[in-house]
This record gives C-alpha cells, sequence and structure tokens, in this order.
C-alpha cells in the first residue's frame, strides 16, 4: 500500500509535467515516421520479402516508438548529473528507503504516461488504417508478450541507472552516454529490425543485452516469437538482468564510498 | 551513554591539481597530480542525548563535512562515529528513521506540489501512522504557523514560508537527532527569530538532539549552550559558550556614560577607547582590571552610567579564527 501512495504522489508529479511528457514523445515518433516513409520509398522501387513488407515495416515502427516511450528508462541523465554531480543524492541517502526503487518509481509515471499517447495513438491509427497494424490476438502470446516487456523496461532501466552511476568516477559523462546510446539503438533494433541486418551483426546483437529491450517485445507482441523462442527471450533478459544488478550493487557500493556531495 | 560519540575521526578528499596554463593542461592529459585534502582532522566529541549543540567555524573549516559523516552521507577516511549506537554510513532503515538532516540551502521539497504532497510522501517513506502524522503535522504546523500554506504550491511560497516547509517535512516522523546546516541561511530577522523558537521548542518537546552549524552567532547565541568550534579540520575549543568567552576574551568593555565632558587623554592610560561619542566613551580594559579602573572612574569622575561588558562573542569568534589563521601561517 505504501508503494502505491509513493507511486501515486509521483504520478501527481508527472501529471503536472503532462506536456513535456507529450513533447518527448512526439520526438521519437518524428523519427520513426521519417523511416516508415523512407521504407515506403524503397519498397516501392523493390520486390519486398516475405516478413518485411509495407504492413511490417508500419506495425514495426510503431510498436518501436511504443517501446521507445514506454519501455526505454532515460533516467541516467537525472543520475549522473542532478543526484551525483550537483550533489541532490544527499536526500536518497537520507532517506530510509533504497535508491535504485524510489528511482524506479520516480521514473515509471513518465513510462506510463508517454506509452499511454502510444497507445492512444496506435488505436486511432489502427482505427482509420486497420488493416496496416499487425498484431498477436493470442492470449498466450499476448500474456509472454507482457512478461517480455516488463522485464524489458527492467534491462533498459538497470543499465540507464549504471550509466548514471559511472558519474561517480566521470566528471562529464555525456559524450560517454551519447555513444551509448548510439550503440543501443542500432542494437536494439532502433533503425531497422535486427532480422534485416547480416548475419554476423545478429548474432552479435542477440548476445547483447540491447535487443531485449524493444526488438524482442516488438516481435513477440507482432506474433513472430514461436512458445520456445519466447521463453528463451525471457531466459535471457533474465540472465542480463541478474548480471546488470550485480554492477549495479558493485558500481553502487563502491561510488558511494567515494560520493563527496559536491554543492551541498 | 552519549548518543552521539566520534573518536579520532579523520576525512580526506583526494582533489586533482594542474599547472597553469597551456603546458599545465598538455601535461595533466598524460600525467595527473592530485593531492589529499583534509577536510577533518582526528577529532573527538561526544554529545549527550537532548543536548543543542552550536557547530562553529569559518567556510571550509570542516562542519558540513563532520554532519555529512554523522549522517551517514560520507564515508571516514578513518577514526569511529556512532549515532544513536548505529555505524552511520552503513545507513540502515531504523538509523535513518532517528535522525534528520535539513541543509538551509538545499530544497528537498516538491517545487511544482503543495508541501502537502512532500510531507505525504515523507509520511509513507518513514512509514508514519496516519494517527501520528497527523497529530505531528498539526503540531508542527500549528508551531510554525503554515497552516493556510499547505496546499499552495512550493514555487509561490515565500523563502521563509518554504523553509518552514522544509523543516515539517523533515521532523514529521519526529526524528531523535537533528543536523541543522545553516537552517536560517537567507531569512529575514524575523524568520530567523521564528525558526530559532521552533528548534527550541522541538528541542524541549521530543527532548530531541540537536547540532546546529550556522554564520549566524544570533542562532548560536540563543540556542546553544555548548559550542564546538572548528577550524582547518581541527577543533579548537569544544565547551560552554560562555566559557569561549573565558578563555578567548582577554578584554573586557566598559561602556560609560559621563556627566561632563572629560580628558580622552587621561582615559586613554586606563585603557583602549573604542569608541567616542560626546560624553559616552567605551573602554576595552584587561579583564583581571575591569573592576579596578571601573572603580577608578567612579572615584574620579562624575559618572551618569557605568556597565561593565563582555565583549561581543563575534568578535571573539573572530579574533579567534584570525590568531589560529596567523599561527597557520607562522608554521
Amino acid at each position: 500500500m505504501s508503494l502505491l501512495n509513493i507511486f501515486f504522489l509521483h504520478l501527481q508529479q508527472v501529471l503536472h509535467h503532462r506536456l513535456r511528457s507529450l513533447v518527448w514523445f512526439f520526438i521519437p515518433l518524428m523519427n520513426n515516421l521519417t523511416l516508415i516513409l523512407f521504407w515506403s520509398g524503397a519498397l516501392k522501387n523493390s520486390t519486398p520479402s516475405a516478413n518485411w513488407t509495407m504492413f511490417s515495416v508500419t506495425t514495426y515502427y510503431f510498436l518501436l516508438t511504443i517501446a521507445g516511450a514506454m519501455l526505454s528508462s532515460h533516467i541516467e541523465e537525472d543520475i549522473a548529473s542532478l543526484d551525483i554531480q550537483q550533489g541532490d543524492l544527499v536526500r536518497y541517502l537520507v532517506r530510509p528507503f533504497p535508491y535504485y526503487w524510489i528511482k524506479f518509481i520516480e521514473e515509471v509515471p513518465y513510462r506510463l504516461l508517454q506509452g499511454s499517447y502510444g497507445i492512444i495513438l496506435l488505436i486511432l491509427f489502427s482505427l482509420t488504417f486497420g488493416n496496416l497494424i499487425q498484431i498477436s490476438s493470442d492470449p498466450f502470446v499476448l500474456i509472454m508478450s507482457v512478461v517480455i516487456a516488463i522485464f524489458a523496461y527492467f534491462l533498459s532501466y538497470t543499465m540507464k541507472v549504471n550509466l548514471g552511476l559511472s558519474a561517480f568516477w566521470f566528471t562529464d559523462s555525456r559524450g560517454f552516454f551519447e555513444l551509448f546510446t548510439i550503440i543501443l539503438i542500432v542494437f536494439s533494433g532502433g533503425i531497422v529490425p535486427l532480422h534485416l541486418l547480416p548475419t554476423t551483426f545478429q548474432t552479435l546483437s542477440y548476445v547483447l543485452p540491447f535487443a531485449y529491450t524493444a526488438y524482442f517485445p516488438i516481435m513477440a507482441i507482432q506474433g513472430q516469437l514461436n512458445a520456445a523462442q519466447l521463453s528463451q527471450v525471457i531466459g535471457v533478459q533474465i540472465v542480463w538482468l541478474g548480471a546488470l544488478l550485480l554492477l549495479n550493487r558493485i558500481m553502487w557500493f563502491r561510488g558511494i564510498k567515494q560520493f563527496t556531495a559536491y554543492g551541498q | 551513554m552519549s548518543i552521539i560519540q566520534v573518536k579520532n575521526l579523520t576525512k580526506t578528499f583526494r582533489i586533482g591539481k594542474k599547472e597553469p596554463g597551456l603546458m599545465g593542461a598538455l601535461k595533466s592529459v598524460f600525467i595527473r597530480k592530485y593531492t589529499d585534502f583534509s577536510a577533518v582532522t582526528d577529532i573527538s566529541f561526544s554529545i549527550e542525548e537532548g543536548e543543542l549543540v552550536g557547530f562553529i567555524g569559518p567556510n571550509g573549516a570542516g562542519k558540513t563535512t563532520t554532519l555529512k559523516i554523522l549522517s551517514g552521507l560520507l564515508y571516514p577516511t578513518k577514526g569511529m562515529v556512532q549515532v544513536a549506537g548505529f555505524t552511520p554510513f552503513e545507513r540502515k532503515n531504523d538509523f535513518l528513521k532517528k535522525i534528520s538532516l535539513v541543509m538551509g540551502q538545499k530544497n528537498q521539497l516538491w517545487w511544482d506540489l503543495p508541501p502537502m504532497e512532500s510531507f505525504l510522501l515523507n509520511k509513507e517513506i518513514y512509514q508514519v501512522p496516519d494517527h501520528q502524522f497527523k497529530i505531528v503535522l498539526n503540531e508542527l504546523s500549528s508551531l510554525m504557523d503554515v497552516e493556510d500554506i499547505l496546499q499552495v504550491q512550493v514555487r509561490n511560497l515565500s523563502l521563509g514560508q518554504r523553509m518552514k516547509c522544509e523543516l515539517i517535512a523533515q521532523l514529521l516522523y519526529s526524528p531523535r537527532i537533528l543536523f541543522l546546516d545553516e537552517p536560517t541561511i537567507g531569512l529575514d530577522v524575523i524568520m530567523q527569530k521564528k525558526l530559532r523558537d521552533f528548534i527550541k521548542e522541538y528541542n524541549k518537546r521530543y527532548n530531541a538532539t540537536i547540532i546546529l552549524t550556522s554564520h549566524y552567532m544570533d542562532d548560536v547565541k540563543e540556542l546553544c549552550k555548548r559550542v564546538i568550534v572548528i577550524d582547518h579540520g581541527q577543533i579548537l575549543f569544544d565547551g560552554l559558550l560562555e566559557e569561549v568567552i573565558k578563555k578567548y576574551s582577554r578584554h573586557k568593555l566598559l561602556s560609560i556614560v559621563f556627566d561632563n565632558p572629560v580628558s580622552v587623554h587621561e582615559l586613554g592610560v586606563l585603557g583602549q577607547i573604542v569608541l567616542h561619542e560626546g560624553r559616552q566613551i567605551n573602554l576595552e580594559v584587561p579583564r583581571e582590571k575591569s573592576n579596578e579602573v571601573a572603580a577608578h572612574i567612579l572615584k574620579t569622575y562624575s559618572v551618569a552610567d557605568l556597565n561593565i561588558e563582555e565583549p561581543p562573542i563575534e568578535e571573539i569568534i573572530r579574533s579567534l579564527f584570525s590568531k589560529k589563521k596567523q599561527s597557520h601561517v607562522t608554521a
């Protein structure tokens, strides 16, 4: 009950900034609409493959927009800049509540609000151009997709928290964050779906954690993974989450020992 | 048993150094030089439950570093620290529920929401039962006189109102130990007084242990019987405030109003004239001779009024720090 109350209090804060969320939602939407435009031109002048038609292009990029808004955490800048470098971490450290979870509760309402913009847009688009959106109607697939989506968010969140914690050691983390974001976008299928990439690149991306934050959740809800593949995705997500949480604990305990609470 | 115990505490920071100019910048690309800076060095003190202690010192003296170590924010380099039976840096939940750190320069309330929402958040985080929350909130908001602003956005409150709400947010769970770092900074004199009255009342009502740092000597004079004077990371004095005066002030101030004009030259022999306005003269005399000089003046001149005063505490502290600074320079 207490957790739920804390969540609702943070939701109030997020609702106060609802327009900011909407603006941030439009940025990935514009990027993805540009990519849809690009593919519509590309597919017009070439023979479409069986698994990459205009339908799957539209579905993929719309779902990518929702995944980007709902499942992709952006907490690293807050942690690095405000909490560690400007010293706001002080107010979290003196509270009897784990930092990892309080930041989680702070961010989830943002993701839900931005995700809901995406879902509203998807519903409107489906009602207008119904045949362009392909989503599985199998209840098993949908349930597994929700599980994969939850793990995807935890993966993304833990990755970004760890990235933010790097500010304990680096005074300027922005360049590092930008570099990481580019790698994340490419390997999570943020530019093109991973199955269209060369085999070596595909193999590498399936080993890294990034694909499990966006690409696989999209594939799952589109019904392009069978039961065994869905379970395998969840298994890999759990392994990566375990490794990232371990790294998180190490970074946290080492980092706070040298935290100097600058600016306080 | 003391509620706060500090033994041989040292905190050292590693600071990067760069030689000036372009060559220095190029060198630092390949070889970084670091130096150790000791914020506090081998300090020891203990504080009993219910005490209200002033921690005073100039900027960079080590006051805030000590408070941060006591509240578990910083990891000590050396030494032993125990607060309410806990090692602060372990930051156990039971420890964090017993302490509160209030920083006058930092806003912990949600800026866009009314203070009530931040209070509710702290209620949930500190797991304060509903009935206790209501009682404490009513008590604190009436003591602070902020009942009318609890529903107003924090961004629309004045600095004084914000500071009051800040304090309430930090006291809702009735902490036993308060670390107040410059709680009256930036406030006008009326608001400073109100805040001081509140701190005094909280200390009395809850038998709370309070450590206060402040640059305003009025805060210290009005609130603290005991002071710890710190400079360059070392404790210069730990004891009653009045003892600072006795120990570090070698003079007393005779404030005299004469019936008739007197010769300044004559009085100058008895002590140092620090003020001369009409018939009012303030004379600084050695502490041990103050009674003797006063008696001589009363016998020799026609006096309308004479007071023997201690010099202002600000003066004493200032001279204490400047003496220490000189000794550092000499050393």
